[in-house]
Parts: C-alpha cells; sequence; structure tokens
C-alpha cells in the first residue's frame, strides 16, 4: 500500500467515519496504527461523530477526517427536505409527475407513481426555448422570468432548481435565472441542471435537478454544525465526504451538491471492498454487504468497481455517477411469515433496528432471519454482538416455532428452512447481477461485510457454485476503512450525440479539454499543484440501440476515432457475447473523471488487536443445523487464527463486530493480508 | 453427526424452493434476452417476454415483462404442439418457432421461439420466449397496416416449425424467413437473442433444480406448483359474491369506416370459479382491430389478475377457474384470414376493462373506473438538414388511469397491456425534425368524483422541415373511459391537425396524412374514469 500513499499523506493521522442506521464506525490510523471504534448513532449524526473519534483519539490530532453519511438518503426516504421550488421550460411544468409513463408494478392497479420531491405548486415554467442543436429558439423574457421567481419566493422556498429544455447544449438560460435570484434574494440557493447534471433526457435531469434543491437544506445545515464542533475541538481542515462514485469530495462542495451522496455509505463498503479483494489477489469479486433490512451488491472488475451514470432512489431517477449497487430486500431483521397459503416468505418486511429481531429481546415478537441464524447455531448467545447486545436464544426460539408450527416442522428444521430462503434470494440475485453485465457469478469471489455478510456468504456460495469467499479483517467497520483508501474525485459529463462517421474528432478533444479544467477546479480549485488525473471515456452504441458501453480512451487531439471504434466492439462482445464490426456506431456522451491522489492514507496491513477480545474463549463448540445436515461444529475466536492452517467446515469464527460460517464443504485459512478466505473443497 | 433431511416432496418448502428458481431462471431469460437483443424495441419498450411450461405446456413460471405476451403465449405453445402431433415427436435438441395468431400467436411482429427441456431422456418443460420484431414484411415497413384488410398483407406467417432439429440449425429455413423481411439483420440478430434466452433456461433448469433437488423434484414439484397457485385464486375467487355480472363497451371503429364494435360480456362468478362469457359480442372486423383467441383470453385473465391478489404467483392455476367463451367469428375469436395487428393493443385494452367493469360490480374496492389508452402516432419521412436521410418513430402519448377506492387514478402511464416508457423529448428532438411545443397533463380530462381519474398526457409536435406522412392508430376517440358509481367520464382523446392556422380534428385511425413544415399535431390522450361510491 505504500506505494498508493502520496506524499502528502504519507504518516498522517486520518480517521473514517461511517454512520450507520444504529452504530456510527470509526476507523483510524494514528502513526500507522489502525483503531476502531463503534458507538451508538445518534439523532443528530454530529454528535456520535463526535464521540466515536474523540474515543480514539483528541479531534484536533487528526490531520484528515474522512465522512460516509446518511442525512441526505434520510431526508430523502423519510420526505424531510427543504422547501424547494423547481423552473422549467414553459409547458413542461408537468415534467415531475409526467415521468416516463412505465410502471412499477404488472398487475396491481392500486400502484401510482412514486411523489415527486417538489409537488407541483411550486413548480412555474418561464417562457424560453432552447432547441435540439442549441440554438435559442425563444429568447429568455427577464420580467417573466422574475415573475417566476417572485411566485416561488412567495410560497417561501428557501432553494430553487432550474431545468429548462437542452440546457446541456446551452446553459445561458439557467445562468440568467440563477443571476436574476442570486442578485435579489442572496440566502436563496439556486442549483441549475446544466451543472447538477448537465446530459440529456429532461424528466431524470429535473429529477436530479430537485433532488439536489430538495437536499440542500438539511445537508447544508449538517455539514456545518459538523465543521462547526470539529473546528471548535480543534480540527480547522474541512473534512471529506464519500460520494455515490466511491470518490471524496470536501464538505464545502457538497454542500451544493448534495445528490452525490445519496450512495455515500455503500460506497465506502464497496471501495474498501475492492481496495481488500484486490491485495488478496482477487481482481474480480462480487460485494455481500449484508445489513439488517437489505444486502447491497456491486460487481468489482479488474479492481475497479462497476459503476452507472444513472441510479434510481426511491423510484427516481437520478443522473449521477454511482457505483453500480444493486440492493435485495433481505437483512439480518428480515421478517420470516407464513401467509395464508401456506407459504413461507422471509422479508422484504423488517423488523429494523428497533425493536429488531426477537432474540435482540427488546421487545420484538416475529422471527427474522437473526433469529434462525441463532437458532441453527451460526450465532451464540454468549457472546455480545459488537461487544453491546447479547442475543437471547429462548425468544429466537418461540419466535421461530410460530413458523415451524405453521409449516409442520421441528424448530431446528424451520431456522434452516428461513436460512436457505433468504440465501436463495440473495443468490438468485447475485446471478442475475453478474448476468446483466454479462458475466458468469462462478468466475467472482464474494467479499462479505456488513455485520451479516460472513455468516451468509458460505452458504451463498455454495448455492451459487462460486468458489472464494473472502472476509475482511474487520467487515463490521469495512465501509468506514474504505474512506480511509477513497480519493478525490469529480464526475463531468457532456452530451454529445452523433454519429461515428459524422463525429468531429477536434471537437470532441476539446469538449474533453473543457471537462478536464471544470473537473479539475472542482476538485482541487486554489491548489494547482496538487497531481491530478483524469479517466476519460466514450458512452458508445450501435446506431439505433439505447443502451450504451462506457468506452475508456487515452487522451489525443484529434480523439483515434478508430480506436474508439475497435475499443467498443472487443467491449460489446466482451459483454453482450456479440458485435457487429460493420454496423454504424454512434456516440451519447463523452465523460471525465478527475482523480488526486489526495484523500485516504490506505490500509496499513497490520491487524490490530480487537476490543472486547477474550482470551477465555479461544474455542468452543455449537450444534450447527443446515438444510440437510446437523451436527456439533468448532467456534474459533478470529485472532486465534494463524496464516498456516487450513480448517475444514463445518466451522465458526467468532469476532467482535461479525460472525463467520464456514460451510461443510468449504475450507478456511487465513491469507497473508489478513483476510479470511472460504475455499471450497 | 446426526442427518436430517427435510421430509419430501409433498414438503411445501420444497415447492417454493423449486417455484423460486423457475421464477429466477424465467427473470434471467429475460435478463440474456434484454443483453443480447440488437433492436431498441426490446431494451426500451420492453416488448418481449418469457416463460416456462410444464411439458403439456401449461404455464409454469414468468417474468416481469409485457402483460400480453405473459398471458398468451401458453394457448400458442399448446397449440403448436397439437399442430405438430404432440409431444412424442419432439426431440432433445429441438427449437419450434411460430408467429401465427391462427397457431395461438398474438400477432405477426410476435414470433414465440421455443424449446424443450429433456432431462435424462424424459421432457420435463418448455422454456420460451416471445418478442415483437420490427419487421416481419407485409404491407408496410414495421408490419403495423392499420388498413389491412387480410392476414396475408401484415406480414409472413409462420407457422408452428422446427428452426433447430436435434441441435442443428436448419439454415435453409432461416434463410427462406430472413428473405421476407425488410431489415434480416435485426431479426437474425433478435432471433438468436431469444434462442440464447432458451438456451439459458434449459442450462439453469439442469443446474440449479435438477441437478441439486433431483429430477423427481422438478417433475413432482410442478402439478403442486399450479396447483397451489389454482388453490389462492379460487379462494379469492370465493370471496367475490356469487352473481351474474355484465359490461359492454365498445372499440370505435376499425379504421376502414365501420363500427363501433361492440365487447358484451357476462362474469358469472359460481362458487370458486368463474365463467366469462362473450355472447352478443361484434362479428369479426374488415379491418386490423380483431384479436385472435389468444389475445382475447389473455387480456380477459390480466383483468382478472388485476381483480386478485397481485401477490399470487402467476402461472397457469390462475386461469384454471376460469372457463372463457367467444365465439368464433367475432372481432375477438376471428376467422382466418381475418387482419388481427391492432388485436393486442387497444382491442385488448378494452377487453380488460370491460372484463374489469363486469367484476367491478361484485367487488367494488377492487374496481377502479375506465382507463385511457394511450394513443398511437406513427410518423416517418426524409429529414432535409440531414441529407433526406429516412427517418420514422412510433410516438404513444400515454392516458390516465381511472380512479378507485384507493385514491385517484394514475395520470399519464401506459396501458396495462404493456409497459413501456415514453421517448424523452431531447432525445427525439435530436432524432426527428418535430418541435415538442407542450407536453403536459391535460387537468380537466380526468373524470370526476371523490376520487378523480388520471390525467391524459397532451402533446403538442411540429414539423419543423420537409415533409412527414403520419398514420394515427388511436382509439377512445367518441367515447371517454367510464366513471366508477358516480364518478364522471374521462373525455375522449382529442388528435387535431393544424394547418395554416386551421384546426382539423382527426379520426382515431386514420392513415397517411400529410404533414408539411410549420404543421402542428395536437395529441390529447383520454383521461381516465372518476369514481364514487
Amino acid at each position: 500500500m505504500e506505494g498508493d500513499m502520496s506524499a502528502e499523506s504519507a504518516g498522517r493521522n486520518y480517521a473514517g467515519v461511517d454512520v450507520g442506521g444504529t452504530f456510527t464506525d470509526v476507523v483510524a490510523v494514528i502513526d500507522g496504527e489502525l483503531s476502531i471504534a463503534k458507538v451508538p448513532s445518534t439523532p443528530n449524526q454530529a454528535l456520535g461523530i463526535f464521540e466515536g473519534v474523540s474515543g480514539i483519539a483528541p479531534v484536533s490530532k487528526f490531520d484528515r477526517i474522512l465522512h460516509g453519511t446518511t442525512v441526505g438518503t434520510n431526508a430523502l426516504l423519510e420526505r424531510k427536505g427543504g422547501v424547494a421550488g423547481l423552473i422549467t421550460t414553459s409547458g413542461f411544468e408537468d415534467i415531475l409527475l409526467l415521468q416516463r409513463g412505465d410502471r412499477a408494478s404488472l398487475y396491481d392497479l392500486s400502484w401510482n407513481k412514486p411523489d415527486p420531491l417538489i409537488s407541483r405548486d411550486f413548480v412555474v415554467g418561464v417562457d424560453e426555448r432552447v432547441g435540439a442543436d442549441g440554438e435559442i429558439v425563444k429568447a429568455l423574457s427577464l420580467e417573466n422570468a422574475l415573475k417566476a421567481v417572485e411566485q416561488l419566493i412567495e410560497k417561501g422556498v428557501t432553494c430553487i432548481g432550474v431545468c429548462l429544455l437542452f440546457s446541456y447544449l446551452n446553459s445561458r438560460h439557467e445562468q440568467l435565472i440563477r443571476s436574476i435570484i442570486e442578485e435579489r434574494y442572496t440566502d436563496v440557493f439556486v442549483s441549475i441542471s446544466s451543472e447538477v447534471a448537465p446530459e440529456w433526457k429532461e424528466y431524470e435531469r429535473a429529477s436530479t435537478t430537485a433532488l439536489n434543491a430538495y437536499l440542500i437544506d438539511p445537508v447544508r445545515s449538517y455539514m456545518r454544525s459538523l465543521r462547526q464542533a470539529l473546528s471548535q475541538a480543534g480540527h480547522e481542515r474541512d473534512f471529506l465526504v464519500m460520494q455515490s462514485n466511491g470518490g471524496v469530495l470536501p464538505s464545502e462542495k457538497v454542500t451544493a451538491l448534495p445528490c452525490v451522496t445519496i450512495l455515500s455509505g455503500p460506497s465506502a463498503g464497496v471501495v474498501a471492498a475492492a481496495e481488500i479483494a484486490t491485495k488478496a489477489g482477487f481482481k474480480d469479486s462480487l460485494t455481500f454487504d449484508v445489513g439488517g433490512t437489505s444486502t447491497d451488491i456491486c460487481i468489482i472488475e479488474n479492481g475497479s468497481p462497476a459503476t452507472i451514470t444513472e441510479a434510481e432512489v426511491e423510484g427516481l431517477p437520478l443522473k449521477v455517477r454511482s457505483h453500480a449497487i444493486a440492493t435485495i430486500g433481505s437483512g439480518g431483521g428480515s421478517i420470516a411469515r407464513v401467509d395464508d397459503n401456506g407459504r413461507l416468505h422471509v422479508g422484504p418486511q423488517s423488523a429494523g433496528s428497533y425493536p429488531g429481531p426477537a432474540c435482540y429481546g427488546r421487545g420484538g415478537l416475529q422471527p427474522t432471519l437473526t433469529d434462525a441464524a441463532l437458532v441453527c447455531g451460526y450465532l451464540g448467545e454468549d457472546k455480545a454482538l459488537a461487544g453491546q447486545l447479547r442475543l437471547n436464544k429462548a425468544t429466537a426460539y418461540s419466535a421461530v416455532k410460530s413458523v415451524a408450527d405453521r409449516l409442520g416442522l421441528d424448530v431446528h428444521q424451520a431456522a434452516s428452512a428461513i436460512v436457505s430462503f433468504a440465501v436463495d434470494k440473495m443468490a438468485h440475485e447475485c446471478r442475475a447481477l453478474c448476468l446483466e453485465r454479462g458475466r458468469d457469478v462462478r468466475e467472482f469471489a464474494l467479499v462479505a461485510f456488513g455485520g451479516a455478510g460472513p455468516m451468509f456468504a458460505g452458504l451463498v456460495a455454495e448455492k451459487l457454485d462460486v468458489k472464494r469467499v473472502i472476509i475482511p479483517s474487520h467487515p463490521g467497520v469495512t465501509a468506514a476503512s474504505g474512506l480511509l483508501v477513497a480519493k478525490l474525485r469529480y464526475d463531468v459529463a457532456h452530451s454529445y450525440s452523433s454519429t461515428l462517421a459524422q463525429a468531429d474528432p477536434e471537437r470532441m478533444d476539446a469538449i474533453i479539454a473543457d471537462l478536464e479544467v471544470k473537473a479539475r477546479t472542482a476538485l482541487i480549485g486554489d491548489r494547482p499543484n496538487s497531481a491530478v488525473t483524469y479517466v476519460h471515456t466514450i458512452e458508445t452504441r450501435y446506431a439505433g440501440q439505447t443502451h450504451e458501453i462506457e468506452v475508456p480512451i487515452t487522451r489525443t487531439n484529434p480523439v483515434q476515432l478508430n480506436e474508439v471504434a475497435a475499443a467498443f466492439h472487443k467491449l460489446h462482445h466482451d459483454r453482450f457475447a456479440f458485435a457487429f464490426p460493420e454496423k454504424a456506431i454512434e456516440f451519447v456522451a463523452i465523460r471525465v473523471a478527475a482523480v488526486s491522489d489526495e484523500g485516504g492514507v490506505g490500509l496499513p496491513a497490520i491487524r490490530v488487536r480487537e476490543p472486547y477480545a477474550d482470551d477465555s474463549l479461544l474455542k468452543s463448540t455449537r450444534e450447527l443445523a443446515f438444510v440437510g445436515y446437523r451436527g456439533a461444529a468448532d467456534v474459533l475466536e478470529r485472532h486465534s487464527l494463524s496464516t498456516n492452517e487450513k480448517t475444514a467446515g463445518p466451522v465458526i469464527v467468532s469476532q467482535y463486530d461479525t460472525t463467520t460460517v464456514v460451510p461443510p464443504g468449504f475450507n478456511l485459512s487465513v491469507h497473508d493480508t489478513g483476510v479470511l478466505i472460504l475455499e471450497k473443497n | 453427526m446426526e442427518q436430517t433431511k427435510f421430509k419430501s416432496v409433498e414438503d411445501a418448502l420444497l415447492i417454493d424452493l423449486v417455484r423460486n428458481a423457475l421464477e429466477a431462471i424465467a427473470k434471467e431469460m429475460s435478463i440474456i434476452m434484454l443483453r443480447s437483443a440488437y433492436s431498441p424495441i426490446f431494451s426500451e419498450g420492453k416488448d418481449f417476454s418469457s416463460a416456462l411450461f410444464t411439458p403439456e405446456g401449461y404455464t409454469l413460471a414468468q417474468a416481469h415483462d409485457c402483460p400480453i405476451h405473459l398471458a398468451s403465449m401458453g394457448f400458442h405453445v399448446k397449440q403448436c404442439l397439437r399442430e405438430m402431433g404432440g409431444t412424442g415427436v419432439i426431440d432433445d435438441g429441438d427449437l419450434m418457432i411460430s408467429n401465427d395468431p391462427y397457431s395461438g400467436g398474438s400477432h405477426l411482429p410476435d414470433i414465440t421461439v421455443f424449446k424443450p427441456i429433456f432431462c435424462e431422456g424424459q421432457l420435463v418443460a418448455f422454456a420460451a420466449n416471445r418478442a415483437h420484431h420490427s419487421d416481419v414484411g407485409g404491407w408496410s415497413p414495421g408490419s403495423f397496416t392499420a388498413d389491412a384488410e387480410e392476414i396475408f398483407q401484415e406480414g409472413l406467417r409462420i407457422p408452428p416449425v422446427r428452426l433447430i432439429r436435434r441441435g442443428q440449425l436448419q439454415e435453409d429455413l432461416l434463410a427462406f424467413v430472413l428473405r421476407n423481411v425488410r431489415d434480416p439483420e435485426s431479426m437474425r440478430g433478435d432471433l438468436f437473442a431469444q434462442i440464447a434466452a432458451v438456451n439459458h433456461a434449459e442450462k439453469q433448469i439442469k443446474s440449479q433444480i435438477v441437478s441439486r433437488l433431483g429430477l423427481n423434484a422438478l417433475k413432482l414439484c410442478e402439478a403442486p406448483i399450479l396447483d397451489a397457485s389454482e388453490a389462492m385464486m379460487r379462494r379469492e375467487i370465493a370471496e367475490i359474491p356469487d352473481g351474474i355480472y355484465e359490461a359492454h363497451d365498445f372499440v370505435e371503429d376499425d379504421g376502414l369506416g365501420n363500427g363501433p364494435f361492440e365487447i358484451k360480456v357476462k362474469v358469472a362468478v359460481r362458487g370458486d370459479s368463474l365463467e366469462v362469457d362473450f355472447a352478443g359480442t361484434s362479428s369479426q372486423a374488415r379491418g386490423p382491430i380483431n384479436a385472435p383467441l389468444a389475445v382475447a383470453s389473455g387480456a380477459t385473465f390480466i383483468a382478472i389478475l388485476t381483480m386478485t391478489d397481485s401477490k399470487i404467483p402467476v402461472n397457469e392455476g390462475c386461469y384454471r377457474p376460469v372457463t372463457i367463451k367467444i365465439e368464433e367469428g367475432t372481432f375477438l375469436n376471428p376467422r382466418e384470414p381475418a387482419p388481427c395487428v391492432s388485436g393486442n393493443t387497444y382491442t385488448a385494452l378494452r377487453v380488460i376493462d370491460t372484463v374489469r367493469s363486469a367484476l367491478g360490480k361484485a367487488i367494488p374496492h377492487r374496481a377502479t373506473a375506465g382507463n385511457g389508452d394511450h394513443l398511437q402516432f406513427l410518423a416517418g419521412g426524409f429529414d432535409p438538414q440531414k441529407n433526406n436521410a429516412p427517418y420514422s418513430f412510433y410516438e404513444m402519448p400515454t392516458g390516465g388511469w381511472g380512479a378507485g377506492s384507493h385514491g385517484p387514478g394514475v395520470g399519464s402511464a401506459f396501458g396495462l397491456v404493456a409497459n413501456c416508457r415514453n421517448v424523452p423529448i431531447e432525445i427525439f428532438e435530436s432524432k426527428y425534425p418535430f418541435r415538442i411545443n407542450r407536453m403536459q397533463l391535460q387537468g380537466d380530462s380526468c373524470g370526476t368524483g371523490s376520487n378523480r381519474g388520471g390525467a391524459g398526457m397532451f402533446k403538442e409536435y411540429e414539423l419543423l422541415r420537409g415533409t412527414a406522412r403520419v398514420t394515427l392508430a388511436s382509439d377512445r376517440q367518441k367515447l371517454g373511459p367510464a366513471g366508477h358509481g358516480g364518478g364522471g367520464h374521462g373525455n375522449p382523446g382529442l388528435q387535431v391537425l393544424v394547418q395554416d392556422g386551421v384546426c382539423h380534428t382527426l379520426p382515431g385511425k386514420i392513415s397517411d396524412i400529410v404533414m408539411k413544415a410549420g404543421d402542428v399535431i395536437q395529441l390529447t390522450a383520454p383521461g381516465g374514469g372518476g369514481w364514487s361510491e
């Protein structure tokens, strides 16, 4: 890892803080030593962060604090954003309501479209029109625009999004409206679509702009309070925030662009997984991050996480470069129930973190996947989860019994059936995700993390015929450790619609040059000496297709079109198993990502002593149940394992922040980098 | 060590495990299709479907695809098997194709590919994929002839034939088919995508089910999977009060000046079964609005699925409690060689609405008022700005759905037969010499009531240069979707051509209007009916 460390970051003290629903995780490097902490999350996330970091060292001691946040995501999920308005081209004010006309459910007519974040009363049109070539067809009437702005101000908006047709080709009208607002209403924040998502598809761009405007208030006030708290404690430097794209940005920048933080936490986990798997020698892996209500999976190819340029949250499109994370509605808290027709279901309902599974003993009565795991012996009641939560097997047992009775099975059978159903669902989704990318899941290693990932990964691997599973050193704080390896990154794009035959390679390079300047300025602004590398891609497809492939290119002036074409045919063949070398190719967009090494310090490859390590229990045994198998198995303490042993499953590995289940048919070993490897016989 | 195995097949869990695996495989087939197909109609239009069938041709599991395909594909598989002489003549490694509505298909552009799956020498299932191809020959490009009078004008008819025999591609047959269509390269690519999908299903059934759970698990689970859905459906139907419930509605015309065509339906609920009788429905049309039996029946099933618990796993078992009676010679069961390319658009939509309306009288809490159709606007020409390059497009402004007891109707959404997405304005204007002047919800189009219907879309298209030939193939232009109870009707749609400052209201279905630069077409999709107790 030393090689990846920039001179600036070497020997510095960094803290990565990931805030989740239940816990705030901190992974810190101080003088090259790794420390971890887990503290309960607080309603004002800043407090938990402060407590978690200070628990390791005084805040003033850290050179950098890196942060994975859910403030924006929660504001979206709970619909607690700011009072925002939207300005559109007149005649298109219904854009957020019209959406695309498709539906999420084929046969359920009580379905309705997702509610827009900005309601129709807060959308006003302005007289103007830009044409399909970026030409001004109808000039903006300033008077009319001012009237529209005043209309929104009267409604009490604090943020205004502006999304006009074809503004990605010509942003003049959007800029004009912004200056009208900023001149008169200094306390109103303006977010224009040509900056938030300068790409075609008006609904998707408007949705992204609306989301951004909607999130500005809560994210801005949160960032401000955290900055103040840190600075009062002597940490002067702006903290960095994880984006959905796996890179970090200073919190000041994110304040104006909160839409990039929607997948902040999950992305940090993916960054860590990519780093950990690559170091352990696995270039292609599949992340398997099991939390309380859901499981996140993401493909890592050749060491890099797969990304998408358009994500979807709560049914709303979001044109933001994001890790291609798919979410499965199964997690540790997923509730098992038998319906009126005698069918067993596991999830998508979840007991959440409170009251949580029945075995938490906090009043939850319905059996969850965690309860089933406890009955099956995967979890033990002798040790507390994360050192803080003791499990009660009796309540788990009686909760699972309610399902067992309905099914006519004994409690162990019912518990392993619940696990088996959840594992099947996870396996189906893993296979489907790889298929969508034209890959066979068996070519990947699973990287399992999150509190419950290591418990189910072996079973999922078995179902998928996946040969290897990687368990990071600290699976329960993987996202926080990802923050330590993340780099500063900023993504920009420009729509470029042309067939290859008609493309102007000099113009294309000019666009790339502009994008580089834009991205660089956003990334390092006033520090011209910082090293920045660029990743250039051209979104390309066969003429007439509607799905594009991002073709990476090396920058040349003019752009070498024949090389782009050759690379495209090859990628298309790799992904879809066929190519049409004779067919016309067309370009859709040019993208540039600027990446600076400035950022995290990397993960030192040293194993640390865990908090709460308990030497009195280095080895014990437990009764385990799997479908078709029941018997005793060893339970080993993770810190007691050494790199030169191989242990045959079934066996359980217990550690402070997770439990690893090695199913029958798998061997367990410890890799030099400290990760556990489960390998199929 | 003590070993415990699950009891046996009667164990409901194994059935669920097998069903979950089959449903996952059906979904994977569609992923394969989507990722390997060439034509955009598949990726944007989602105009294809995948399903698995029992050796008898009963639907076993299906993906979340195009409803009218899914509900009617079983007819095709079954009738093809009958015509070919039963499963006894089928070999391992065979693969069949067909598109003929008179062999159980929907309309000619929809080609169904199906493959028998053999394990250890026994036929255990069929995997099928149906996809709408961009052209299958016939009178007009795209094989969507609005004024066809015989199916022979609508394109190449493919009876049930083996495209692959014992693993050998029948190159001569493929060459024959491709010679008869306008874009043979696309069809070849798309057919191979369909074949890849059914091949994937074969592989996965073997590896995910047979090799893990055993051949017997699959064979023994097939019947119980259908029985379980049947039982769930019967329980749902049993809760519908017994009685005879009637409704009627119209397809306004057949594009050749004839009409209206009436759909009459009488739904008899008796205990846990349903009989749906279309007696009194109009005779078959001269124009292409006829819905073949499979399509009309499929639409009836869609209506029933939307009126019952949407969580029941959909398979043949759901259909068993339902008897459908449609007299031959009506426009819902036409005789050869009646044209039928439009049957699975508005005619199918109207069947769904009519059956829903009848059943809604029995179970008002599941009812909604009438739904507004999407309109169909096809245009083509040559763009002077692009060296007179030819272009053509197919736009579908979306109507409003009817309101229900659950709340107001959805504004501007696709009709229930399909689940497409509309084309973004910025993509549309970049490709075609048109400008969209306005696109909004037509606020006053929806029916009134304690819950209002959804609003239809209003969209205005201006031709910027050159000329364009326009076809409109829309219904619900005279009669708006009905309200429920005291709820008001949704407004009918409206199609207006503005030429030299003069507005001309156009009929629902019309071919070959010529637009010139500066002309404007204003399309208003119908709004949904309102709902009141």
